[in-house]
């Protein structure tokens, strides 16, 4: 299959130095994890089948498995050779961004700032796996729910859809008496995935990851307490409810836990056998990829979806959490403390959607790993808040660096098919990250900016240091000088939980 | 009865208190000493009054329970009711039950709408102003003023009574109850041509995006229906949601009349984080508060560093190393990996560099 799409990548200088040296470090036999540099990594998506238009790197693009993080690619749904890669969107489906507001101004934070952050960690679970690295004893009723379930701190209040759903399913298993294994097994949710194994992937792979819905997670996820530093769009930041410098804002990132990687890998599996079939070749093997209309195509779009919408309930349950620490901490209601969401963005999944394509309306599968959907003003998939400013764009920092809130752009929507960066991209691999940094250095710089933190595995405080990121600042800026989007509002945290 | 009685009052244009069924019956439980029962008859005998020119009139206070009967009773005989218990019997003991109480609306609204018919039948017949399109328009602006529609009166004898009464009623409202228009220069019918068709786009556009939003509601709605315990609710689930998805209509209701009634209010901004928009967003749910969570500790004083990083891995140099230098490329990535990964037990490997 021979495609005439091209490859591109938006750059400013020293972000373009970063490329080039990650390629020749490739060519010197290096690079890491496996991956391909990222500037190959996007010319071999644009050679797979049915792809439309280029395949784009947006400036904060680093390798990742097949796709480039930072990568957008659209292909043609009527086009039946078009493929769906699951390398396109990523195994944490639909990590994203969600931004809070609260009407609360710096100088009310400042003095609470240690207590608000401990609240904070003390209400959200983090970390990786099914603990959700809890670094105290889980003790009482609260344990009879499982896990890191985060939304039954000591049992006290049995609340939300989670632990709903958890029931329904706990009952609806115990509502097979011909499977007989359930018996005096009501309280221990814990043993059900093991007792439904064999009742069929699907529903076993529910249970499962019903027990880490409302955690955290670990990596980059985190979550922020973030004050405005600029504003830089007056009345887009009106909009979102933000009318001055020092207003505090929370910044949630995270995703489907374990559930978008299950679905990744089967998918993966899957279509490394109907690529087989179907006689698709691709240049990389990490590009395994399908037919949108084939079954195994079609499995993965329901498969992503669900753990699409799973985020979305993750960090919608995290919302809730920051919301209570909030409370407890200013002793007032969520409510007084108007802590509504301004939006809530997703940076690895791959959307239906309409695009114009040399002039013609053509619905496109467009996959975006590591980028985000950045609609113009009037697009109707955008709130009607936002009808004119336009998509509020969500880019998270890193720990200690800024973050930002741009709005979309009619030239994005033509040239990236309303597409822009997402955050500061990894710039040191994991590894190189803790060889490089000092964990206590780290914590200083940390410590004399102001900045409080929670963490709970030592090792992410090198790997996930501003040192080991690319500048968002640059990042963020030469996607509002190429005008794919426009920035609205510049963040400077204050304080910060990882897992 | 009763869903007689509130079909025909919708129907006359009536959206006073009554128009629910248990308020109706309520109202013509207590009868003459209910204040909005004598509301609704005064509304009715009011518009009867004007229509079939009676002499008769309902206009005692509604405490005055005596002379309200008295009143009632000479307007029933004027319209010649037929309900001998309306109208035979001491005049002070009417009207003491239910029953009574609600044929007497009954009887007054179908009495208004038949006496309405009348009217439209007879302005069909004439040829004055009533016969252009705008007649009902025209005829609505008459109701909501109170000037008499009977009236057969030529173009500009209506129009300038139609000035005079909205001038008289502008004095007296408040100075500030009605703003200043938006649109303040005139526009000449090309203009209008040309207004009236990017209103068609845009309502078109509107059309689309409502399309959108209210199927969004119906998949969202559709979604709470999958549940086995929802599916025993399906009709409980569509007796509280079809009425309301039921008013909202996918046309857009925007025209030119809106643009020349808007008034500067619109202009005001109305703040994201203001009282009446978080009016709309709060809900029960968040005004609830867990109960105390454990410590989980994570400071940074807390947290020791985490144990030194195996070096990082380097090609074999020419020449150095021991033996199975064949394999050297071979084993290079193989424990690039390994150190890359940090996984433990490795160590070994790592100590056979150079």
């Amino acid at each position: 299959m021979v495609s005439d799409s091209k490859g591109i990548f938006y750059v400013n200088d020293p972000l373009e130095k970063l490329m080039f040296e990650e390629l020749r470090n490739a060519c010197r036999g290096g690079g890491f994890g496996g991956f391909l540099p990222a500037m190959k990594q996007i010319g071999n998506v644009a050679a797979l089948p049915g792809i439309v238009h280029k395949s784009i790197g947006l400036p904060d693009v680093h390798s990742g498995y097949g796709f480039a993080i930072g990568n957008m690619a659209a292909f043609d749904m009527s086009d039946p050779t078009s493929v769906v890669s699951p390398g396109g969107v990523g195994f944490d489906i639909n990590c994203g961004v969600r931004l809070l507001r609260t009407n609360l101004d710096e100088g009310d934070v400042q003095p609470v700032k240690e207590q608000l952050a401990q609240a904070l960690f003390d209400h959200i679970p983090v970390g990786g796996g099914f603990q959700g690295g809890h670094t105290h004893e889980r003790q009482g009723p609260g344990r009879s729910t499982g896990d890191g379930g985060g939304l039954v701190p000591e049992g006290r209040l049995r609340l939300g859809r989670g632990q709903g759903a958890l029931r329904g399913v706990r009952q609806d298993a115990a509502g097979r008496p011909q499977q007989g294994l359930f018996e005096g097994q009501e309280e221990r949710p814990a043993a059900v995935p093991v007792a439904l194994h064999g009742l069929g992937r699907g529903r076993l792979t529910l249970v499962l990851y019903l027990t880490q819905l409302g955690t955290l997670g670990a990596g980059n996820h985190y979550a922020e307490i973030q004050v405005v530093d600029e504003i830089y769009n007056d009345y887009a930041a009106k909009k979102m409810g933000i009318d001055h410098k020092g207003q505090v804002c929370v910044m949630i990132h995270s995703g489907s836990r374990g559930l978008g990687h299950q679905v990744a890998t089967d998918a993966l599996v899957a279509m490394e056998k109907a690529m087989k079939r179907d006689k698709i070749t691709v240049n990389d093997r990490q590009l395994a990829c399908a037919r949108v209309t084939s079954e195994e195509g079609q499995d993965y779009l329901k498969g992503m979806a669900a753990a699409g919408n799973y985020a979305w309930v993750n960090r919608a349950s995290m919302t809730f959490l920051t919301r209570q620490a909030f409370a407890k901490v200013f002793t007032t209601t969520p409510d007084d403390l108007d802590m509504h969401v301004i939006y809530d963005v997703s940076h690895n999944i791959a959307k239906v959607e309409e695009h114009m394509v040399d002039g013609k309306q053509k619905t496109l599968l467009v996959h975006r790993k590591g980028s985000t959907r950045a609609f113009p003003p009037h697009h109707p998939l955008i709130a009607v808040d936002y009808q004119l400013t336009g998509q509020p764009v969500l880019i998270g920092g890193t720990m200690g660096t800024c973050s930002y809130v741009l709005t979309g752009t009619e030239q994005g929507m033509t040239e990236t098919f309303g597409t822009t960066c997402h955050g500061a991209g990894r710039a040191l691999s994991r590894a190189k990250s803790r060889r490089n940094l000092d964990f206590q250095d780290v914590l200083d710089r940390l410590a004399d900016q102001g900045i409080a933190i929670r963490v709970a595995s030592p090792k992410l405080v090198m790997e996930e240091a501003p040192e080991s990121y690319k500048n968002v600042t640059d990042v963020v800026n030469t996607c509002h000088d190429a005008g794919i989007s426009k920035k609205a509002i510049k963040l400077r945290p204050i304080a910060v939980i990882k897992g | 009865m009763e869903c007689d009685i509130l079909d025909t009052l919708e129907q006359l244009g009536y959206n006073g208190p009554l128009l629910g069924e248990d308020f109706l019956v309520k109202a013509s439980e207590s009868g003459l000493s209910s204040p909005e029962y004598i509301h609704l008859c005064v509304w009715l005998t009011s518009r009867l009054k004007s229509l079939c020119h009676l002499e008769e009139n309902i206009s005692a206070d509604p405490g005055d329970t005596d002379s309200l009967q008295l009143e009632i009773s000479g307007m029933l005989k004027e319209l010649s009711c037929p309900y001998p218990s309306l109208v035979s019997g001491d005049v002070q003991g009417r009207l003491q039950n239910k029953e009574d109480c609600l044929k007497l609306i009954l009887y007054l609204s179908s009495e208004l709408q038949a006496a309405q018919i009348m009217q439209t039948k007879s302005q069909q017949g004439s040829n004055c102003v009533a016969k252009s399109t705008t007649s009902p328009d025209l005829k609505l602006i008459c109701r909501t003023l109170g000037l008499s529609e009977s009236e057969c009166l030529d173009t500009t004898e209506l129009f300038s009574s139609i000035e005079t009464k909205i001038e008289k009623i502008l004095e007296e409202v408040p100075k500030e109850h009605i703003g200043k228009p938006v649109l303040k220069s005139s526009i000449s019918s090309k203009q209008w041509a040309e207004l009236e068709k990017i209103n068609t786009v845009l309502s078109a556009e509107y059309e689309c995006r409502r399309r959108m939003l209210i199927k969004r509601l119906d998949v969202t709605v559709q979604s709470f229906s999958w549940s086995e315990r929802a599916k025993e609710q399906t009709d409980s689930m569509a007796k509280a949601y079809q009425p309301k998805r039921h008013s909202l209509v996918i046309k857009s209701s925007i025209s030119l009349e809106h643009l020349l009634a808007a008034r500067e209010d619109i202009c005001n901004v109305v703040k994201t984080s203001s009282g009446s928009s978080r009016e709309k967003t709060a809900c029960a749910i968040n005004k609830i508060l867990m109960g105390r969570v454990p410590d989980r500790g994570g400071r940074p004083s807390e947290i020791d560093a985490p144990p030194p990083e195996m070096p990082p891995w380097q090609k074999r140099q020419d020449g150095g190393g021991r033996g199975g230098m064949c394999h050297s490329v071979a084993w290079g990535i193989e424990i690039s990996h390994w150190s890359e990964n940090n996984s433990p037990g490795q160590d070994n490997a790592a100590k056979m560099w150079p």
